[in-house]
């Protein structure tokens, strides 16, 4: 699928220790332009450094990051020029309008930004009625709104966003999640998400990676990964202990399988789940229903 | 550069903690006024009791310029920690608000950053000690006129009424050098903190330590005070002697400004290369 098309970012063998802390492990990833990368891990993983050290926040102890085909260490100010990021909970300047703080962010990219252009983006993440509101009166959610509203302020190429999600309300996440769609589509930006919300993830994401202690897991495709891979089936029956004991005895090529009240939790690939409800009939289980569930936040679970 | 300095001086006087040092010296100020009009006589008295058996005191001698000179030794604690609450935060401030995130990740060299932060940090510096003269002369005047300026300098010194403005302009030029030494110090100690407080005390715990190894006259001591800031930020009071040795001037505005260089190029070499964790 990537085959052929433009690399956004390319980055080989990263590492950064964090005093006694690998961070990240020689980790390598592609993001191609449009896409929709989620880039995945549980806390501490070394997502927020991997995303520090694209934005020039921290410095590799190895290894290198090319955005846009540029080594980013030597091209630095040219690279971020295209680039816009929101990392984790955006704090601006709070004694400062939220109009003010995009004016001044603008003049730091070295070009004032249009006063249209401000009231665009405002506009954009619902906040041009506070523009001239102190960012100290705002609620989290609004400061995570006006946080994608400077990430967008120089119309930037490709979007860092490091849970952009954080502190809004149901609301307000699918508007994120819209508001992603609508820049990746309509805007034609190439966006690196990076979320917890897992659900999030696999609703926008074209391409995404899994990452833990500082290492890649998985890369690819979400539709291929699910495809191709575990999901989880759930046998609803009349005696678990006596399947999950079956299920264990057994030589099938399962990930895991658990207890879940009345029912038999399986990780296992799609293929092999009617082979599994015969074994289990023909050993007098009785099934009362499959459900089978294939969202990425159980792929996810399971992997890390 | 031109545009990073005004975004940054914005940035110093959109804040209202900035405004302290301008309330702060004018109580300062206000109050030292206030000793000199109802004890002034009676301490310049005691002062010159000896003389006053040999000598004959004529004219106005507490008058607007020796208060002037009183609010010199200001320079000295005062106004150094109403300069380094500002210039302490500059760069401490950023890292513990966490705005670093949304400005160095924008096309801006970290260099021209600190660079545009010291020279913002001088110019704050240039308006407070501006102001603290300025303030201090005209209030000084307006109370107590004109007269001579008598100073004591391991003697007395007496300054003829139009021997003296000259004198206090260059003291507070070579005073806005010294605060200018200890900007940069702040915001060296600013560069390598994550919160504001902790520079802005370790500044202040700097300058009385080495103030104190700059006055205890002590043969330990003796080989390092020459090179230690502190014992030059009361240059400004080599202005008040009749003949003024342009050497130990020229001596003490170089290390003053050696010392500006020093902090500066440490402060940039370190920001530079400093991992932006918060």
């Amino acid at each position: 699928m990537a085959q052929g098309r433009e690399r956004t970012i390319s980055i080989r063998s990263l590492s950064k220790r964090l005093k006694d802390i690998q961070a990240v492990d020689h980790l390598s990833l592609d993001v191609f332009r449009g896409d929709v990368y989620g880039f995945l891990g549980p806390n501490g993983s070394g997502k927020s450094t991997t995303i520090r050290m694209m934005l020039s926040l921290v410095r590799p102890d190895k290894g290198s990051i090319e955005i846009f085909g540029l080594p980013l260490q030597h091209h630095c100010k040219q690279v971020l020029g295209r680039i816009g990021a929101l990392i984790e909970k955006p704090d601006f300047y709070e004694y400062l309008s939220a109009y003010k703080n995009l004016e001044l962010l603008s003049f730091y990219a070295g070009k004032a930004a249009a006063s249209g252009r401000i009231e665009e983006v405002l506009e954009l993440v619902g906040l041009r009625e506070r523009a001239m509101s102190k960012v100290k009166t705002f609620s989290r959610g609004m400061k995570q709104r006006l946080g994608i509203a400077q990430a967008l302020l120089n119309d930037p190429d490709l979007l860092v966003l490091d849970e952009p999600g954080i502190g809004l309300d149901p609301a307000g996440v699918k508007d994120m999640r819209e508001l992603i769609r609508y820049l990746n589509t309509a805007l034609k930006k190439t966006i690196f998400l990076s979320s917890h919300q897992l659900n999030e993830i696999e609703q926008v994401s074209t391409r995404m990676i899994i990452i833990d202690k500082g290492r890649a897991i998985v890369e690819g495709a979400v539709d291929e990964l699910l495809q191709q891979h575990h999901f989880h089936t759930r046998f609803q029956l009349n005696d678990p202990q006596r399947a999950i004991r079956l299920i264990k005895e057994s030589n099938f090529e399962i990930i895991s399988a658990e207890i879940d009240g009345p029912a038999l939790k399986v990780f296992c690939k799609r293929e092999l789940v009617p082979t599994i409800n015969k074994y289990l009939n023909d050993n007098g289980v009785m099934i009362e229903a499959i459900e089978q569930y294939q969202r990425l936040e159980d792929y996810f679970l399971t992997i890390t | 550069m031109l545009q990073l300095t005004t975004i940054e001086l914005y940035k110093i006087f959109a804040r209202r903690r900035s405004y302290i040092a301008f309330i702060a010296i004018c109580i300062i100020v206000v109050i030292t006024k206030l000793a000199v009009l109802y004890e002034g006589q009676e301490m310049l008295d005691f002062l010159t009791r000896e003389l006053a058996e040999s000598f004959l005191f004529q004219g106005n001698l507490v008058n607007g310029y020796m208060v002037c000179y009183l609010v010199l030794n200001f320079l000295w604690v005062h106004v150094p920690l109403l300069i380094v609450i500002v210039t302490g935060d500059l760069l401490a401030g950023e890292a513990n608000a966490g705005t670093f995130r949304i400005l160095l990740t924008r096309p801006v060299n970290r260099i021209s950053l600190v660079t545009a932060k010291y020279i913002a940090a001088l110019v704050y510096t240039l308006v407070i000690v501006v102001f603290l003269g300025v303030f201090s002369i005209t209030l000084g005047l307006l109370i107590f006129g004109k007269g001579d300026l008598m100073v004591f300098l391991g003697g007395v010194n007496i300054f003829p009424e139009t021997d003296i403005l000259w004198r206090f302009a260059i003291a507070y030029g070579f005073g806005f050098l010294s605060m200018a030494t200890i900007a940069a110090l702040s915001l060296l100690l600013s560069s390598t903190s994550n919160n504001s407080l902790g520079p802005i005390i370790t500044t202040m715990a700097i300058i009385i330590v080495c103030t104190m190894i700059s006055t205890l006259d002590l043969e330990v001591f003796r080989a390092i005070k020459p090179y230690l800031l502190t014992t030059y930020l009361d240059a400004w009071q080599l202005f008040f002697y009749f003949d003024i040795n342009t050497e130990e001037v020229f001596t003490a505005a170089v290390i003053l400004l050696l010392h500006i260089l020093i902090f500066y190029a440490v402060t940039a070499f370190y920001f530079n290369r400093k991992d932006i964790l918060s």
